[in-house]
């Protein structure tokens, strides 16, 4: 019977009978009108009844039956909760120890221990407390047999891993309190507790922590690299910093050091793109961007700007990056400055097939660049409430780059050497960027209309100072010098580029079934410069009036769009369609007496559709079909009725009858995965027409001197084709990939006034095996060919075949003594039987290495690169009407050895990963 | 303070113990990923780091709105038909979980792997510890209780409130002294919360689908080919739960 303090049966109060042993519920019951409860076939043993009813401390009383009789409980009586609150609301007053019940409280923060003490240190100055010899932790006597960290267990059971790893600093309270029974835990019992549980409360700042690593390397070849970052973080602030230097050409930075760097800013919206047919409200993460380390690059695109195209690099990188998310509010703010160096030497040749010769390049260049660059990039975002968000975001960025060319170019027709040219041009650049964007999102109450604004604005200025000097030789039958023409120029130029961007989207959802979406886009942009060439005669300087010049080009663009789709269920149809609007004008000077000058003004009109399916027509399975037409002004550059002889053996002129050119594109993606046998399928197909496409129309005199001038032509075609199977030939052990890629590409050209067509098609299979037998070897099998066929319509003897082929082989084991090795071979196979071309990159790096301190922290390393000592980076191609291929110097073997030290110690590992 | 404000305001308002035995309750089940692929045995403290730096602090993640229409003796747990907000439908995985607490049945449809099966035996019984701790939810007092997942061997705890007199509860998880109101899969995983009960003077009809199809399986079946296969990620160190249910 269950009675409140006021003799009052109490009903319906919820009855529990548990196991004594761990509390299992065995049957529950209520209590009846006159707070009586009772319980049938109950299974002897040790019970537990409990006894909770709203308001009122539950209660919890033992009931055994051992021999199958009736127990009787007799009159239990509760206790309202309310007198009871308020001794818990009762808050004591600020004390360094605290007292309550069986806990005592430590308030860390009074307790002083020098700087970089570990918790041992502190506990040593509690009162109360000791600490043995051995690291062992005793409270008023009884030993701390667990330590719990914000009341998780830290580090499995040993409680010295706390007591001795963690900094004093980052503790705000300890409390030591009996460590409990599972039953005591239950009943809430008292008994004599045998030894002690502590828990270390951390302070708020000190919740996470930081890690970072540094690695440094000595080479032979005078080879040497030194790469480090640091980055610490709490719930609120992240702080990074990262840098690079290095003469191997391998910064070596990951995709890993790329996130520990940026953190929270890594992925990113791209809430200021231009809106389209997309759904959503056009919002995709967006990554990287920009020219390769031009003005307009990204952070993300110099921070990955690690290719090795050979030669001899000298790179220094590094930067600073601070993210404070809180609430609604997020800060990010990065800074990178890079510089690279590089100086590399390369020997080409290339030959162009015309109706009725064939000419022959050769070319012998020393390339010696260096450039740098400050960027920042400052975005803040807020969350104003549940339905409006806004975000502003600029860009700084200043970059100086001097670039020195010098070498000969040997020109030959049919065999006969016509041209010989030596030049020697020096340019530096400086420059600068702005760029601030302004973005609004809203949402309704309405659920699914939403709508969104950006503006942006964008300014660059980029300032050019050259020198160009060049020896050209025009030879006649007989290889006899007919004519020369010396050049020795100053080139001094500063272009501006302005834009302003407006972009806005509405999405109204019709019915549950139906959305409607329409977008505006307008972008302006305004490009001026002013070039003056000098040329140089007998020391005097007189200004050149074909070259030197000032122009002023303006670029305006409007969309406006809309789109209705249907989004149910799965399936996603969309169709719309966008009127869109080019007005083009340029201004042209020439500076000289010749009174060269010219002016662009056009309009253009242009409708363009678009459609798409997207849906899942099986589990895990997804179908995309689309077709998008894509218009594409064309450049002022190539409107403008002028002569460009900056080089003088390609010599371009504009065209202002240009018009857009359209692409019409067809694209279909499907892909499946089957999760039980990890199998994984994918296609993807597109198909691209190309109407009043930008080609050029060339003419090509007997001095091998190239005409160029753009024309719109219309019928170039592309197919691209990827399939992929993802096959487990044994379960988490070995999978096999087999890829296939495969390119039509139609182009054309005139030649001569001749229409030249190109067609080419390539077939890429590839192979990938993973072996990953066991924890401690793998070994990754990969086999690629790039096979392409070029036909030519002209010159039909000319059709050939290339054929670039890679096989690589990575082992990666574990050894006797804890020593890895690290092995990584591939053979790279360019042919091209027109060229009477088999050349074979063998490429062997080897390294060993060994971890050593407390937790993996430490490594060293021997590695060997390019053990076969090939020291050339290779390329060839083939187009248009012509095929090239070309050689660099690159640093060669050398052997270098390496230290790491990493804070977080290093996962013995010798598998990759993969996130699938 | 909070709290104790609300649980002085459910102590002087749930005066009367009434008929709260047909109703809808409107659940938010949240997955926290970080917190999942942090726990996963491959994943090192670096790599546990970096995923909550570059994605901790996102806070698009609303979770998916589930209802459990329940009446005397039965329940159902759907997911809630909301209007899609982003203009785009995803397939959604089947998910029916009908509990018939007279008859000690179940009838559920469950997506596994890509394919669609159908449970309908007997209840097992779920072993539930009584723990001592109590927490409000959507204005109820709740009782803490624990039972450990068959699957996985981690911990669920359940959250009950004996103010509600049906012995139901989300996921279908059931078999407590009062509705289950909120759940925890392994400390933080998944959190699975009412937010708001609607309660029925009149029995409630239960929208139980007129089909329900999929291949016939045991219980301990389906359970066997789930385990087969989270071992066999992990030991393949892919994260099992982008594949599977948690």
């Amino acid at each position: 019977m269950v009675f409140d303090t006021l003799n009052d049966p109490l009903v319906a109060a919820t009855v529990l009978l548990l196991e004594k042993s761990d509390s299992t519920m065995i049957e529950f019951s209520r209590t009846d009108l006159d707070g009586s409860f009772n319980f049938k076939k109950v299974p002897n043993g040790d019970h537990l009844i409990k006894i909770t009813y709203l308001g009122f401390i539950p209660i919890t009383i033992n009931a055994s039956s051992t021999d199958g009789s009736n127990v009787d409980l007799g009159r239990l009586e509760m206790v309202e909760i309310a007198s009871e609150l308020m001794e818990v609301v009762i808050r004591a007053a600020k004390a360094p120890m605290k007292i309550r019940g069986d806990t005592i409280e430590y308030d860390a923060t009074t307790f002083k221990v020098p700087a970089g003490s570990s918790v041992e240190d502190l506990l040593k100055r509690l009162p109360g407390m000791e600490v043995d010899q051995d690291g062992g932790v005793l409270s008023e006597g009884k030993e701390v047999s667990k330590v719990t960290v914000d009341g998780k267990i830290f580090f499995g059971s040993d409680p010295k891993a706390a007591t001795k790893n963690l900094p004093a600093e980052g503790i705000s309270k300890i409390q030591v309190f009996d460590t409990k029974t599972e039953e005591d835990q239950i009943t809430g019992g008292t008994g004599e507790a045998q030894t002690k549980t502590m828990n270390l409360e951390l302070k708020d700042d000190f919740k996470n922590g930081g890690f970072g690593k540094v690695v440094g390397g000595l080479g032979t070849e005078t080879r040497a690299e030194l790469k480090g970052n640091y980055n610490k973080f709490n719930e609120k602030i992240q702080f990074s910093i990262i840098g690079v230097g290095n003469n191997t050409g391998r910064n070596g930075l990951s995709w890993d050091d790329y996130q520990d760097f940026m953190g929270s800013n890594s992925f990113n919206f791209d809430d200021g793109g231009d809106y389209g047919f997309g759904g959503g409200g056009g919002r995709m993460i967006k990554f990287g961007g920009g020219d390769d380390g031009g003005i307009e690059s990204s952070i993300q695109s110099v921070f990955f700007n690690d290719r090795n195209n050979g030669g001899f690099p000298e790179n220094y990188n590094g930067g600073l990056n601070f993210n404070y998310d809180h609430n609604k509010n997020k800060f990010n703010s990065v800074y990178y400055y890079n510089q690279a160096g590089l100086e590399r030497e390369t020997v080409s040749e290339s030959q162009n097939f015309y109706d009725d010769f064939v000419s022959e390049t050769k070319r012998n260049f020393v390339n010696d660049d260096l450039s740098a660059g400050h960027r920042g990039e400052f975005t803040f975002e807020k969350e104003i409430d549940s339905l409006n968000t806004i975000k502003i975001s600029t860009n700084i960025a200043a970059i100086g780059t001097s670039n020195q060319s010098r070498g000969n170019t040997i020109l030959s027709r049919n065999g006969a050497l016509t041209t010989e040219s030596r030049y020697n041009n020096l340019v530096n650049s400086n420059g600068y960027l702005l760029n601030g964007q302004f973005l609004y999102r809203r949402k309704f109450v309405k659920k699914g209309r939403q709508m969104g604004m950006n503006v942006s604005y964008l300014n660059t200025s980029l300032k050019d100072d050259g020198n160009q000097s060049s020896t050209n030789n025009f030879y006649g039958e007989g290889e006899i010098i007919e004519g020369v023409s010396l050049i020795d120029q100053i080139n001094n130029s500063l272009a501006n580029k302005n834009q302003f961007k407006a972009n806005a989207i509405f999405v109204e959802p019709l019915n549950k079934k139906f959305f409607f979406q329409t977008f505006f886009n307008h972008s302006t942009r305004i490009e001026t410069g002013d070039r003056d060439v000098f040329d140089i005669n007998q020391e005097v300087e007189v200004i050149n009036g074909f070259l030197s010049r000032t122009y002023e080009n303006q670029i305006m663009l409007n969309r406006l769009g809309a789109v209705l789709r249907y989004s149910q269920k799965g399936v996603n149809i969309s169709a719309g369609s966008a009127f869109q609007q080019f007005n083009l004008s340029g201004l042209y000077n020439g500076k000289g007496n010749e009174g060269i000058n010219g002016i662009v003004d056009r309009k253009y009109v242009k409708w363009i559709p678009n459609a798409s399916i997207n849906v899942a027509p099986m589990k895990n399975s997804y179908l995309a079909l689309s077709y998008n037409v894509d218009a594409q002004e064309p450049s002022i550059r190539n409107l403008q009725p002028i002569v460009d002889n900056r080089n003088p053996l390609y010599i371009s002129e504009g065209n202002p009858d240009l018009v857009p050119s359209i692409s019409h594109g067809l694209s279909l993606y499907f892909s499946v995965n089957k999760p039980a046998t990890s199998l994984r399928f994918s296609i993807n197909g597109n198909y691209n027409y190309n109407v009043d496409q930008i080609i050029t129309n060339q003419t090509v005199d007997e001095n091998l001197i190239t005409y160029s001038k753009p024309i719109n032509y219309t019928g170039g075609e592309q197919v691209f084709l990827y399939t992929n199977v993802s096959l487990p030939l044994l379960k988490n052990k070995i999978t096999a990939r087999i890829a296939m890629s495969s390119n039509f590409n139609k182009s054309f050209a005139f030649v001569n006034t001749i229409l030249n067509e190109t067609n080419s098609i390539g077939y890429r299979p590839s192979v990938r095996i993973n072996i990953t037998p066991n924890e401690n070897f793998s070994l990754y099998v990969n086999a690629g060919f790039n096979i392409i066929n070029t036909t030519y319509n002209i010159s039909t003897s000319q059709n050939q075949q290339t054929n670039n082929n890679s096989y690589s082989v990575e082992f990666n084991a574990k050894t006797f003594m804890g020593l890895y090795v690290n092995s990584n071979f591939s053979y790279n196979q360019f042919i091209n039987d027109r060229f009477d071309l088999n050349q074979s990159v063998p490429l062997l790096n080897v390294s060993l290495y060994k971890r050593f301190l407390k937790g993996d922290k430490a490594e060293a390393r021997i590695s060997m690169y390019d053990g076969l000592n090939q020291n050339i980076n290779f390329s060839q191609y083939a187009s248009g009407n012509g095929i090239n291929k070309s050689e660099t110097y690159a640093i060669g073997r050398y052997i270098m050895f390496s230290l790491t030290y990493n804070i977080r110690g290093m996962k013995s590992d010798v598998r990759k990963d993969s996130w699938w | 303070m909070r709290y104790l404000i609300s649980l002085l305001i459910i102590i002087f308002c749930t005066a009367v113990y009434g008929q709260k035995r047909n109703g809808i309750i409107e659940y938010n089940r949240k997955s926290d990923w970080i917190n999942i692929m942090s726990k996963l045995p491959f994943m090192t403290k670096e790599e546990i780091d970096r995923n909550r730096l570059t994605w901790g602090n996102r806070e698009d993640n609303k979770g998916e709105n589930y209802q459990l229409y329940f009446n005397e003796g039965k329940s159902i747990y759907i997911q809630k038909e909301e209007e899609n907000e982003y203009g785009y439908s995803w397939r959604k995985d089947e998910y029916v979980i009908i509990r018939d607490y007279d008859e000690k049945t179940c009838h559920d449809q469950v997506d596994l792997l890509g394919k669609t099966y159908i449970i309908q035996e007997e209840l097992p019984r779920i072993k539930w510890k009584i723990l001592n701790e109590i927490k409000e939810i959507a204005g109820f007092l709740c009782m803490k209780a624990e039972t450990i997942d068959p699957v996985k061997g981690t911990k669920i705890h359940a959250w009950f409130s004996d103010e509600i007199n049906v012995y139901g509860g989300p996921e279908g998880y059931y078999g407590l002294p009062g509705m289950i109101l909120g759940l925890v899969f392994n400390e933080d995983d998944v959190i699975i919360e009412a937010t708001k009960v609607t309660f029925n003077d009149e029995p409630i009809e239960l929208p139980i689908p007129s089909k329900m199809k999929g291949k016939q399986i045991a219980r301990t079946e389906f359970e066997g080919k789930m385990k087969k296969f989270i071992d066999e990620s992990i030991e393949g160190r892919k994260n099992p739960f982008w594949q599977i249910r948690y």
